[in-house]
């Protein structure tokens, strides 16, 4: 359920109407507030006046929460559109800006929630809405922030989640009970020494953002000069595409840690070269 | 024979002579030639082998055929180790005996399958493989097999086959026969997306139960890489079914597309560069068996994995 999440999270959850939406925030903002984080909603389809109220109704303490500087609800125009375009790449950057500003202001973390409903419209710039979503990983795992990203079913093709999904380390798909459900996985980001901590479960629903964490800290490791660990010892990994990747980067960029045994039967199986063929044996 | 390239022979025999008259002749020119020497032959052969090679038999290595063909998948990556090794110890190329071990009837597709598979797997090795048959206690169908998936035969005059059929024409008349199921499946989920994978291997764990954690592993990593090989490939409702029958889970995944056009898909490794398209190859590596088949417009990827 969205009450078991922590700051260092980053959800793909995707809604199928504007109630889902309302309840599924309510909570994740009443949640919030109890916990003393900062809490900056973004939203799209429906007016931050609607928002305010619809989680008034569910019992959230909304002009209390705003005047105590707590909750800010704003239309997505203010926030990732606010230079008129989606800028993927700046985007990082805004967050990192934002979660200073929390921090300085003494709240014990940043929650983000985003109606990505704006994407829909096909604004210049979203079209690298994954590549966006991948990337910002960065600023979350630090765990200081989370993210709930909300995706409106309605508005997007199944294909066009699909690398939205992977982009992010856990999604609430339509399949999910919203009771039981739980993050498949938690990315966390450590500056020194270099270290990448996976827990939970990998798979192709959430490949693409363990390979931009990995890219980053191969990036980290290499500013830094020094060398990188991706701690495995809480990780299960479900996925033939990862296997290959942390064989093949990692011969060169960082060191497995606490990886199971069948992880390294299967990265001995994959790691095999054949001269002649150019495939693994 | 030289050259860079593969050359795969059947070698029809029914007598220890008929058989020592050529497989002798074909180490002993190897051992001059400087070529590694393999054998994965009967008990009996190698018995045969090492006596009459006396003291060259130190260069031959000799492997137990009933360890080296349990999978065809796995067989496949065994002869690419070896031949890898072998390259690496400067040979410039290598001669094998494999005899392959038919078995049963349930085997003999898979295994004529496998022997069809090599001419395009290993087309470019620097490998000169003789297969022998025995032809006193093969059946019929399986030595006639033998003409139609080695380009060469000898018995025991030496020539091209004129029944040779590339693997391209021969592996889709061949389908592999699908791991048996009986009565209902002990699971039914309607594949939507990739959010449901983690539901999927929960569903997996419940009709694994007992199972010990390394087949478990590996059960789970074939089934997710299974269910997203549809959800990729395939279209229209895609399904996963388990039945468990004792300690043997068979798993499928089935949609309504066409199936892979690549009739070797799996048994062959993509090029290094690539992160995609490992995934039914290690699924072979690890399960006792696999079959792709389409009937009725559907597509069926069923798996068989037995926990030992």
């Amino acid at each position: 359920m969205v009450a078991t999440l922590q700051p260092g999270d980053h959800v793909c959850w995707t809604i199928g109407t504007d109630d889902e939406q309302l309840r599924v925030t309510a909570r994740c903002v009443a949640d919030g507030l109890a916990r003393r984080h900062r809490i900056v909603y973004l939203t799209h389809s429906l007016l931050p006046q609607a928002v305010a109220a619809g989680l008034d109704a569910r019992g959230v303490p909304v002009a209390e929460a705003v005047a105590a500087g707590q909750l800010r609800i704003t239309s997505s125009s203010g926030g990732y559109l606010a230079t008129g375009r989606f800028d993927a790449a700046a985007m990082p950057a805004v967050w990192a800006a934002e979660q200073a500003v929390t921090r300085a202001a003494g709240w014990a973390g940043l929650r983000a929630i985003g109606d990505m409903a704006w994407a829909a419209s096909r604004l210049p710039g979203s079209e690298d809405l994954a590549g966006y979503e991948a990337g910002v990983n960065r600023v979350f795992a630090e765990g200081y922030a989370m993210a709930l990203c909300l995706y409106d079913r309605r508005l997007f093709t199944a294909a066009e989640l699909a690398p939205i999904m992977a982009a992010h380390p856990c999604t609430k798909g339509p399949g999910a009970d919203e009771a039981e459900w739980e993050p498949a996985l938690r990315m966390r980001i450590s500056a020194t020494p270099p270290r990448l901590t996976l827990r939970g479960e990998i798979d192709a629903s959430n490949r693409h953002a363990v390979a931009a964490m990995l890219d980053t800290l191969a990036e980290d490791a290499a500013a830094a000069g020094t060398a990188a660990e991706v701690d495995l010892s809480e990780a299960a990994v479900y996925d033939v595409a990862t296997i290959t990747r942390l064989v093949r980067d990692g011969r060169r960029t960082y060191r497995l840690v606490g990886e199971s045994p069948q992880l390294t039967k299967l990265i001995r199986l994959l790691a095999v070269r054949s001269p002649y063929a150019g495939g693994p044996a | 024979m030289t050259g860079t390239g593969l050359c795969h022979e059947a070698l029809l025999y029914d007598s220890d002579t008929a058989y020592c008259d050529a497989v002798l002749p074909f180490l002993r020119d190897g051992l001059a030639d400087g070529d590694a020497l393999v054998a994965a032959v009967r008990t009996d052969h190698t018995a045969l082998l090492r006596d009459a090679l006396g003291a060259d038999a130190a260069q031959v290595m000799f492997i137990d055929r009933e360890e080296w063909y349990r999978r065809p998948a796995v067989t496949i990556a065994g002869w690419r180790g070896l031949l890898a090794q072998a390259q690496a110890r400067g040979h410039g190329r290598a001669r094998i005996v494999g005899e392959v071990v038919f078995g049963g009837v349930d085997r003999h597709r898979s295994w004529t399958r496998y022997e069809s598979a090599v001419n395009a797997l290993f087309a470019d090795a620097p490998a000169w493989i003789v297969c022998p048959y025995d032809t006193r206690v093969l059946p019929d169908q399986v030595v006639a097999d033998a003409h139609r998936t080695h380009p060469v035969v000898r018995d025991p005059d030496r020539r091209d086959s004129t029944g040779y059929r590339p693997p391209a024409a021969l592996l889709p008349e061949l389908p592999e026969d699908p791991p048996p199921v009986t009565g209902p499946p002990a699971a039914d989920l309607v594949l939507r997306d990739v959010s449901e994978l983690g539901a999927i291997r929960r569903t997996v764990r419940a009709v694994a139960s007992g199972w010990p954690d390394d087949p478990l592993d590996d059960l789970l990593l074939v089934a997710t890489e299974i269910a997203i090989n549809g959800l990729r490939h395939g279209s229209g409702q895609r399904h996963l079914r388990l039945w468990r029958a004792d300690d043997t889970i068979v798993c499928e995944v089935s949609d309504d597309g066409p199936g892979p056009p690549d009739p070797l898909v799996g048994y062959g490794p993509p090029p290094d560069d690539s992160l995609g398209g490992r995934g039914l190859w290690l699924v072979r590596q690890l399960c006792d068996a696999m079959a792709i088949s389409t009937t009725a417009g559907r597509t069926h990827v069923r798996v068989a994995m037995t926990a030992t």
